[in-house]
Order: C-alpha cells, then sequence, then structure tokens
C-alpha cells in the first residue's frame, strides 16, 4: 500500500510537463521552437549581414522574456495572486520591447540606411499589433506551460496527501484497544497463580497470543479470516473468566480457511457486545458467527442485555464510529452494516463483499 | 470485624477474599457479584467493613454506601485498577 504512494498513474505527457528530470528537454524545446520561430521569416528587410544581426538580437531577446516571464513574473506575481499586476507587468514589457525595437529601428537602421522597408504611419500601427501577436505566441504557452505544470505537481501532491493521511488514520483506528482490559486481565492473573496456577498459565498464554496478535498481525493489510476467529476467542475467553454467568459461541459456515480480510475489522462490535452485556446478577451472552458464501461475508454478532439498562455514555461509542470510518476507508460502498435492538438483545449484522 | 467483598469479577473477587484472610482480626462473611445482593444479605447480617468495587454494572456502589451509614458500617472503595493499594 505505501508503495502505492509514489505510483501515482501517469501518462507519458503528464510525466514529461511535471518531472523534473525531464527539465533539460523543456529548455531545448523551448530554444527550438524560438529559433524555428525566427528562422521561417526568410524576408531580407536589411542590408548587408544585418539580418543575421538583428534576428540574433531578437533571438536573445525573446528567449530572455520567455524565461523572465516563466522564472520572475509567473512565480512571484501570477502565483502569488496578483493576476492584475501580472497583466500590468505583461503589458508594460511588450510596449517596452516594442518601443526599444522602434527606437533602435529609427535611431540607428534607418539613420545609416540598413532597413529596405519604406516608413510610413499605417505600417507601424499594423506592426504593432503584430508585434502583441508574435509576443503572446511566445508568452502565452510559456505562462500557460508554467500553470499546468503547476497544477499538475499540486494535485499530484493533494492525491499523495490524501493518501497518507488516510493511511495514519487507518493505522491509528487500528490501535484503539482497550488498554482496561489489558490491565484487568493482568490483575485476574494476579489472582489465580494464587489460586489455580495451571488456569493462571492457560490465560497468560492466550493473553500473549492475544497481545502478539493485536501488535504484529494488526499492522498487516490483511490477515486470514482464521487468525482473526482465533483472536475473536481468546479475547472472549478472557471475558469469560471476568465474569459471571457468561456464555459465548463462535459458529463458522463456509470457507472461512481461506479467506483475507483486513485485521480487527470485528473486535469493536464483540468489545462493544462485551461492554453492554455487562449483567452481574443474571446471565448474559454473545453469539457470533461467521458465514462465507459466493465470496460474501456475513457476519453476525448478538448480545443479552442487562435487565437494569446501562445508559450509554457519550464518551462510549466511539469503537463503532472507529469501525464506520475503516468500513468506508477500506470497503468503501462494498458493506452493509445493520444493527437491530430490541428489549433483550442487541444484533449487528455486517456483511462484506470480499 | 465481619466484612464483606462487593464486585462484579469473580476473581476480583477472589483476589480481595485472600487479601482479606491475611489481616488477622477480620472475618470474611461473604464475597457478593452485585449491590444488590449485597443490601440483601445485609438486611440479615450485621456486617462492620464493606470492601466495594465502586466500578459495577447495574446498581451504583454509591447508593449502598447511603445506606450502610445508617448502620455504622465501614467502607473502603475500590477499583480493579489499584486494588494491590489497599
Amino acid at each position: 500500500m505505501k508503495s502505492k504512494i509514489n505510483d501515482f498513474s501517469k501518462d507519458f505527457l503528464t510525466n514529461f510537463a511535471t518531472n523534473r528530470k525531464y527539465r533539460g528537454l523543456h529548455h531545448i524545446s523551448l530554444i527550438l521552437f524560438v529559433l524555428g520561430f525566427i528562422l521561417t521569416d526568410t524576408k531580407k528587410n536589411y542590408t548587408g549581414n544585418w539580418d543575421i544581426y538583428v534576428n540574433a538580437a531578437m533571438f536573445n531577446y525573446f528567449v530572455g522574456i520567455i524565461y523572465l516571464n516563466m522564472y520572475v513574473l509567473v512565480p512571484k506575481l501570477l502565483f502569488r495572486e496578483r493576476a492584475a499586476l501580472y497583466l500590468f507587468a505583461m503589458a508594460g514589457v511588450t510596449l517596452g520591447t516594442y518601443f526599444f525595437f522602434l527606437s533602435v529601428e529609427y535611431s540607428i537602421l534607418r539613420p545609416y540606411e540598413l532597413i529596405h522597408r519604406p516608413f510610413n504611419i499605417p505600417d507601424m500601427m499594423v506592426n504593432l499589433l503584430g508585434f502583441c501577436f508574435i509576443f503572446t505566441v511566445f508568452i502565452g504557452p510559456s505562462t500557460f506551460f508554467k500553470l499546468l505544470q503547476q497544477w499538475m505537481r499540486d494535485t499530484n501532491r493533494i492525491h499523495e496527501l490524501e493518501k497518507a493521511t488516510i493511511e495514519s488514520e487507518l493505522e491509528q483506528l487500528k490501535k484503539q484497544v482497550n488498554p482496561h482490559f489489558l490491565f484487568n486481565t493482568l490483575n485476574n492473573v494476579n489472582v489465580l497463580t494464587q489460586t489455580d496456577p495451571e488456569r493462571a498459565s492457560q490465560v497468560l498464554t492466550r493473553l500473549s497470543d492475544l497481545i502478539r496478535f493485536q501488535l504484529y498481525d494488526s499492522v498487516k493489510e490483511q490477515i486470514f479470516l482464521n487468525a482473526d476467529i482465533h483472536f475473536l476467542t481468546d479475547y472472549l475467553n478472557l471475558e469469560k473468566i471476568r465474569r459471571d454467568n457468561f456464555e459465548f459461541s463462535i459458529s463458522t459456515k463456509g470457507d472461512i480457511a481461506n479467506q483475507l480480510i483486513p485485521p480487527l475489522l470485528f473486535i469493536p462490535f464483540v468489545e462493544n457486545a462485551a461492554k453492554y452485556s455487562l449483567d452481574s446478577e443474571n446471565k448474559s451472552y454473545i453469539y457470533l458467527s461467521f458465514e462465507v458464501e459466493r465470496s460474501i461475508l456475513y457476519f453476525v454478532c448478538i448480545n443479552s442485555k442487562p435487565d437494569k439498562k446501562i445508559k450509554p455514555k457519550k464518551s462510549g461509542g466511539l469503537g463503532l464510529a472507529n469501525v464506520k470510518r475503516r468500513l468506508e476507508l477500506i470497503y468503501n460502498e462494498k458493506y452493509t452494516l445493520d444493527i437491530k435492538e430490541d428489549e433483550n438483545t442487541y444484533q449487528v449484522n455486517l456483511c462484506l463483499i470480499l | 470485624m465481619n466484612c464483606i467483598v462487593i464486585d462484579d469479577e469473580p476473581l476480583a473477587r477472589e483476589g480481595m477474599g485472600l487479601l482479606v484472610k491475611k489481616i488477622k482480626g477480620l472475618n470474611l462473611l461473604a464475597s457478593l457479584n452485585s449491590a444488590n445482593a449485597a443490601a440483601k444479605f445485609m438486611d440479615t447480617e450485621s456486617v462492620d467493613l464493606v470492601f466495594l468495587d465502586i466500578q459495577m454494572p447495574g446498581t451504583n456502589g454509591y447508593r449502598i454506601c447511603q445506606k450502610q451509614y445508617q448502620e455504622n458500617t465501614l467502607v473502603i472503595f475500590h477499583n480493579s485498577l489499584c486494588r494491590n493499594m489497599l
């Protein structure tokens, strides 16, 4: 599960645009693009070698402008929510460039008669529009590329963050098993060592199985259903030692042995059942049933309710909220949870599509 | 001194019973698993000292305590988590 975080599925283009190892290629393709644009204009506008000089100057100028846009204006203005300022800066740079070119043309090229083009006003106006257009052709895609790259990286990061959060949340949810139970059982063993050492040893074995399961198996992504049932049996056996007039049964049906399930999925229900069936004066019971049929797992947990009703505490029910959250995270839509309650019994029906 | 132990957990009762037996002068009359059973017991027997678990399902331990004050019975509260501090 953890390795999947980095394997966020990307197609070739997304990968090319966002991965930093292709940076060199980005720059080369940009320079080729500008070069191609300038070289396609094969008209002879200037005398002698001046076509080459002017084109070289234009090339440097445009590349400079594009990098200024991509590494200064876009990150410092556009990404920092100063879009208006960015547009102003862009307009400023465009006009500035235009008048710079114009002044070069009229102060150097024309006085020295290096240019063929005759001078007229309408031509100048058309020139300005054309110039703006060319400028947009260079600046637009570079800005667009930067935005796209940023957006793709952000989405990717948000996605990874969500996944990591969900995973750590899952880890946390798994670990919420009652410490009160542990201390109580230890106290009981303490008594048993004096009265019934053999039974004390049995209880300790069960307890060690139980803790081993919680510490090691529950960290795995999936475990065998058998192991989970074994864990529940240990838990209920330990519960039985703590209580008078308590009985439980666990029944299984179908192909239980080969099923893989997420760990500690059922224990919150069983813990709840143990907690709310507590009755020192009358008989209490918990019946569990696991049935696998056509890769659907039916889990039923029935418990008795005491004569004197325990008032539901507000702090209680955390286990149940947790398990609902886990079911949503793991099974999404592929589960149903149904809780029935009457005067004397409480019944949980959980259905999982394996 | 006649005493009883009230605890909902069988092994906790047993453990408390063992501790009580170690102390000379204490006579353990009964171990009971609920406040109600204890109340019934105390209707007929005179009890000087009660070891009472405060965390029990059903009738609250405090309620039985009120009744015992009238009879000048001593009550020692405990819960299973610090039982050994008795």
